[in-house]
């Protein structure tokens, strides 16, 4: 039951939103003195076609027109599509760069994204039943521990276990050079070979904190009137902890998720990095290091208006999964 | 009521937060005199690639500088750079919550608005490419992390202060004809004390963290030796695939080891005054 | 048949709140329900009625204890409740015995339809068949629409979720019925209403009712037999008409004379009861009233009561002693 009023809000501030990172995105270049860019740009690529350099100079505002008529530009391009030409894979365009590697982050991150949940509701509901028990005290305190390890380490750490001293996985790389990529089967396990390591990486350090939160919601569901009813109903233990402690359990932790996502983009941006996995985290830290800044400004703008749509659709599904939310 | 020692020693009274406490004096004894006590300079270079021995206890990086003495150099950085981000963020948030919180109205209004906002938008994406136009020195990093931290942490403030206020002893006070400022100054000051807390050592944990983590990517000053530059190195010149660990773990763990004594000692806080209804 | 449909024998129920606080909320309490009748537990908040509801249920679990006998006679076999396997505690539940709970207001699954949540009930019971006519029946039954079926619990007022809860309770077509103030959340007028559902269902559906309220009022209007609580034990149980105008044990005058002073609002001697119950959590040697009891004497203190179950008792060293008009200190204050 989701209202016209909350769509309203809800997309209001997701324009908004984008239209704030839109704006950090035009000005950065412009306003910041002795702009990296324009020097990176007149001294590493002075052969770039006369035609592209003033293509980058009208991007980097170093035109004489005013701001106004630059952003009216700016946007024009933008709807068209057009986030500029990337220094280090020159002369492919931002968006085609993008459109490579964005895929890649998707699978990882759909992947490790419903992986952690599952495992982070069904261990957490597991760990509720058991509270106070001396199993569960030792398991959540070693969640507490895995949830406080940055991703990167935990990455380097795997990585050095099972690709390097038990060479199980592969040390890097999406998929093997050599196989020919298609609806094979040695294409596909090829695939999921090389994002075993990464997606463990990224579902072991985000499921915990999920955990953490059904434990503890599903602990409480103990006390709520509503499970005294459904015991006193003669409901079989396996539709309590179901339908009753679990379902309504599972809305903090949805909740949980949903506030997550931005941090597990991020963090799956540096499990890429650490395993040379070629998604738009990597790419976005190639760009860092060769100071590729159109890449950097395209992938941000990219990211930013990827995770709001992300968490719009996210708090659609939540009302759905909550009838109480009437959504004012 | 009480007062700074009574809750000093309240929170020493809980083994949790006292177990956190214990870390942090830990690391901040290392931060402090890790720079008088390293066994060599940490620009020194010796042999490269060596793994631990009793000259090097924790081994040579790949231009074999003593990772011992780059870990405890890089402690003190890491920290001031994770308390000055912790201190800004916790004294603007605080301020700008409380007042915004205690006296509403349009600033309180537009306030939350940019919140909101801020809220909605990745943050790591925003770090990045704002750490990738400024120039990249450590105090950069730390503008940039408490610019982004601070509007949080005052909306956690405000919606205390919000609910303090219907609370009879501010009530009390507001009829007996106390000032505002001295309202907020006194009473409602001391009950914000456990959030104010357990908020700084998160943001300061926080801090930590994305320091590293920003570093890791090549953001910031690299020059400069703290946990974030050591990772970076590491995973840029193949401590991988040297399988130098005497390398990669120290500030992992030191990381790893400051982000459970967070945890845990925000449990022991949620313990002490939780219970209490002055609680955070 | 057996006359007599529930029997409790030696009664303890112990919460233990925290580790270091053990609140002993039934202390060995015995009480026979017969087959047909509507008895109305009456006592002030806090004496132990809800527990001994949820005893029946066998629904006081651990970390609290429950100790005792609970024998039931229901009319295809005898059961002992404390005995029964996880299985048989389940058929049971709700089959035998059901509850309308005193806290209507989160008693259903937020997430759930209120159809669903009377399918449940029937799937757990192995009623397989015409879920929609029975649902309309017994939504009908407790004076509500069929559109209530599609609704979600945040969706009804107070007054509906307690028939919605109602309806529950008779869906499985229970023996006895536990009524736990199911009035207390609403209005004057839709508590009227539920009486007088609640007298007419009886009737209908030959049910026995345990009755739990507050409000002694409430309780002569609608109970056979009335049982007064204080402090985790019956003091005075007798028909109604005795309790209401012969009553014997000091506290059940007290009571009564609440009840009548709330009604009639004239000048009594006495018009809220003074003082408070005693501290669960520590041993009550002799009679438990004594602190508030306007003729106590020394040998109260040393009284210790042993009802046998009979129909009728009153638990005082000298029942109906008490004469309101002449104490000159009702209240019980310290002299
Ligand atoms: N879940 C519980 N945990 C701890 N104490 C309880 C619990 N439920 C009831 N009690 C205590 O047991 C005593 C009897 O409560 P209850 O049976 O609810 O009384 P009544 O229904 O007559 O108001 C009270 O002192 C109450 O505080
Ligand atoms: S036994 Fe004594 S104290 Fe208790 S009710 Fe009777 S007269 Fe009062
Ligand atoms: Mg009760």
């Amino acid at each position: 039951m989701i209202t016209r009023r909350y769509l309203m809000v809800r997309s209001a501030y997701a324009v908004a939103t984008t239209f704030v990172a839109i704006i950090i995105n035009f000005l950065l270049p412009r306003i910041i003195p002795g702009n990296p860019a324009v020097t990176i740009l007149l001294t590493n690529f002075h052969y770039l076609p006369p035609g592209k350099v003033k293509l980058l100079e009208q991007e980097f505002g170093l035109t004489n027109s005013s701001m106004l008529y630059q952003f009216e530009r700016y946007l024009v391009e933008l709807f068209h599509g057009n986030l500029g030409i990337s220094y280090y894979y020159y002369p492919e365009t931002v968006s085609q760069v993008i459109g490579t590697h964005l895929p890649w982050t998707l699978f990882l991150l759909g992947t490790s994204i419903s992986l952690s949940s599952v495992l982070g509701v069904i261990t957490g509901r597991m760990l509720g039943f058991r509270a106070g028990s001396k199993t569960e005290s030792a398991t959540s305190t070693i969640f507490i521990g895995l949830t406080s390890l940055p991703f990167f380490w935990f990455a380097i750490i795997l990585i050095l276990l099972f690709a390097v001293e038990v060479p199980l996985f592969p040390v890097g790389g999406v998929f093997y050079i050599l196989d020919t990529p298609g609806l094979n089967f040695k294409y596909i396990s090829s695939i999921a070979y090389h994002a075993a390591l990464p997606i463990l990486t990224i579902v072991a350090t985000t499921f915990p904190a999920f955990a953490l939160t059904m434990r503890n919601t599903m602990a409480n569901q103990n006390k709520e009137d509503y499970i005294l009813m459904a015991k006193a109903k003669g409901l079989p233990e396996r539709i309590i902890s179901k339908k009753y402690a679990g379902r309504n359990a599972v809305l903090p932790v949805a909740t949980h998720i949903i506030l997550a996502f931005g941090y597990i983009v991020a963090g799956a941006f540096f499990v890429e990095v650490v395993f040379s996995y070629k998604g738009i985290g990597y790419v976005l830290y190639e760009a860092v290091t060769t100071k590729d800044y159109p890449l950097i400004d395209g992938i941000f703008l990219m990211i930013t208006v990827t995770v709001i749509i992300a968490n719009f659709l996210a708090d659609l599904l939540y009302a759905v999964l909550d009838p109480r939310v009437e959504l004012r | 009521m009480f007062s700074e020692s009574g809750i000093l020693h309240e929170i020493w009274s809980n083994g949790k937060a006292r177990f956190g406490m214990i870390v942090f004096i830990i690391f901040a004894i290392i931060g402090i005199f890790g720079h008088f006590i390293y066994p060599y300079s940490p620009k020194a270079t010796f042999v490269i690639w060596q793994p631990p021995t009793f000259a090097h206890v924790f081994g040579t990086d790949y231009e074999g500088h003593d990772v011992l003495s780059q870990f405890l150099y890089g402690t003190g950085v890491s920290l001031y750079v994770g308390a000055s981000v912790a201190l800004i963020s916790v004294a603007i948030g605080t301020m700008v919550g409380m007042l915004s919180g205690y006296y509403g109205g349009i600033v309180d209004n537009i306030f939350m608005r940019f919140v909101d906002i801020l809220l909605i938008m990745p943050t790591f994406p925003l770090l990045v490419i704002l750490a990738a136009y400024l120039p990249p020195t450590n105090n950069t990093t730390i503008l940039i992390l408490s610019l982004l931290s601070w509007p949080f942490m005052s909306r956690v403030i405000r919606s205390q202060v919000l609910t303090l206020k219907e609370r009879p002893f501010i009530k009390a006070a507001v009829i007996s004809g106390m000032k505002g400022f001295t309202i907020i100054r006194k009473e409602i000051l001391d009950h914000l004390m456990p959030l104010i807390i357990i908020n700084a050592v998160y943001l300061l944990v926080g801090a930590i963290v994305a320091q590293a983590g920003l570093a890791f990517f090549g953001l910031g000053d690299l020059t400069s030796i703290n946990w974030g530059t050591m990772l970076y190195y590491a995973q840029s010149e193949d401590a991988i695939v040297y399988a130098a660990w005497w390398w990669i773990l120290p500030p992992g763990i030191a990381i790893a080891i400051i982000g459970i004594g967070a945890n845990i000692f925000g449990n022991g806080i949620t313990e002490i005054f939780g219970k209490r209804s002055g609680g955070a | 048949m057996n006359e007599v449909l529930l029997s409790i024998r030696n009664l303890n129920a112990t919460y233990n709140a925290d580790s270091n606080r053990s609140i002993h909320a039934i202390r060995d309490l015995n009480i026979d329900v017969l087959r047909g009748e509507v008895l109305a537990l009456v006592g002030e908040s806090g004496s132990g009625k809800s527990t001994m509801g949820l005893s029946i249920l066998r629904l006081i679990e651990s970390p609290h204890e429950i100790k005792g006998n609970i024998t039931f006679n229901g009319v295809d076999e005898q059961v002992s409740v404390f005995d029964l396997d996880p299985y048989k505690i389940r058929e049971f539940r709700w089959k035998k015995v059901a509850m309308v709970f005193q806290s209507a207001m989160n008693i259903l699954n937020p997430v759930m339809r209120v159809e669903a949540q009377f399918i449940d009930t029937f799937e757990a019971h192995g009623i397989i068949d015409d879920y929609d006519k029975r649902i309309n029946h017994y939504l009908e039954l407790a004076g509500l629409g069929k559109k209530v079926r599609r609704l979600y619990p945040h969706e009804l007022s107070g007054g509906m979720k307690q028939r919605v809860n109602i309806a529950l309770a008779l869906s499985c077509e229970p023996e006895l019925l536990i009524a736990d103030e199911p009035t207390t959340a609403l209005d004057v007028v839709v508590q009227r209403e539920v009486l007088y559902e609640l007298r007419r269902l009886k009737e209908e559906l030959n049910l026995t009712i345990i009755f739990i309220t507050h409000d002694l009022g409430v309780a002569s209007s609608i109970a056979d037999r009335i049982a007064v609580f204080y402090a985790g034990r019956i003091v005075e149980i007798n028909k109604k008409d005795e309790i209401t105008n012969n009553p014997m044990h000091p506290y059940s005058k007290l009571l009564l004379s609440t009840a009548i002073t709330l009604k009639t609002d004239k000048d009594s001697v006495l018009t809220q009861l003074e003082g408070t119950p005693p501290d669960l959590s520590v041993e009550i040697k002799g009679c438990s009233f004594y602190p508030r009891c306007p003729v106590r004497e020394n040998a109260c203190k040393s009284f210790t009561p042993n009802d046998q179950a009979k129909g009728e008792w009153v638990e005082c060293i000298k029942p109906g002693a008490m004469n309101l008009k002449e104490v000159d200190n009702p209240r019980g204050e310290r002299r």
